[in-house]
């Protein structure tokens, strides 16, 4: 598992890489809070996720949710493969905000 | 005939086990789609099995026995945890955010049966049961 953050206009962009699991997703999800605490907005990309369980699932609506009482926005790009397929099982597609990619967010944010 | 592998309980091995998982489906009828929602849900019941179970020691040990009959293949994940109630198995939606429950509902999402298979001595024998497309 790999994250980088990088800055794209008022974003804070969190591309993830590899697959997360219990092995990683508390340290994932201190990575985000912290940028969320900070007054950041937060694009999470997944384009190059290839893997996410529960826990990881569960550290995103945990951010989102402090992105909510930050009055931060909080969005999710690029889904596909078998994290599009956990988001659609757990139906959190329709929790978060979803976009094909971090330019579709940026061009209209 | 059945595949069968042995994992510590470390998180780190849930990789492993996922691979392990994603060679056996190799010869078994599931589409790309349905494998990666078996991989998950294995997943979900052996990351269960480190948090609740071994409550995230790394000295226990998870056995995955992989499957098949006429038309289904079964996912045996055994451990040498305390044992569970099929109470505790049970699915509630209510749960979806609360720690484990969103795995729990998963693994009954996927697989067409979830039960624990009596047996004698120590430890759960969870065994989850996936129909042929």
């Amino acid at each position: 598992m790999n994250i980088e953050i990088e800055k794209n206009k008022k974003y804070q962009v969190v591309k993830l890489h590899g697959e997360v699991d219990l092995s990683n997703s508390r340290s994932i999800k201190l990575d985000i809070i912290k940028l969320i605490k900070a007054k950041n907005h937060v694009i999470v990309d997944f384009t190059h996720l290839q893997y996410i369980d529960s826990s990881g699932m569960a550290s995103l609506v945990e951010a989102f949710n402090e992105a909510k009482e930050n009055g931060s926005e909080f969005h999710i790009v690029g889904a596909n493969g078998s994290p599009l397929q956990v988001l659609q099982l757990t139906r959190l597609n329709t929790v978060f905000k979803l976009a094909d990619s971090v330019d579709d967010v940026t061009n209209n944010g | 005939m059945s595949n069968i592998k042995t994992f510590s309980s470390c998180t780190t091995e849930l990789k492993n086990i996922r691979e392990f998982v994603v060679d056996a489906c190799r010869d078994f009828p599931f589409s790309e789609s349905k494998v990666n929602e078996i991989v998950l849900a294995v997943d979900e019941a052996c990351a269960n099995v480190i948090r609740h179970g071994y409550h995230m020691s790394k000295k226990g040990c998870i056995e995955l026995e992989i499957s098949s009959e006429d038309d289904h293949a079964l996912f045996v994940i055994k451990d040498v945890c305390s044992q569970i109630t099929d109470e505790q198995l049970t699915s509630k939606e209510n749960d979806l955010c609360e720690p484990g429950g969103l795995g729990l509902c998963l693994i009954h999402y996927v697989a067409e049966k979830v039960r624990l298979i009596p047996h004698k001595g120590k430890g759960n024998w969870l065994e989850l049961t996936v129909k042929f497309e």
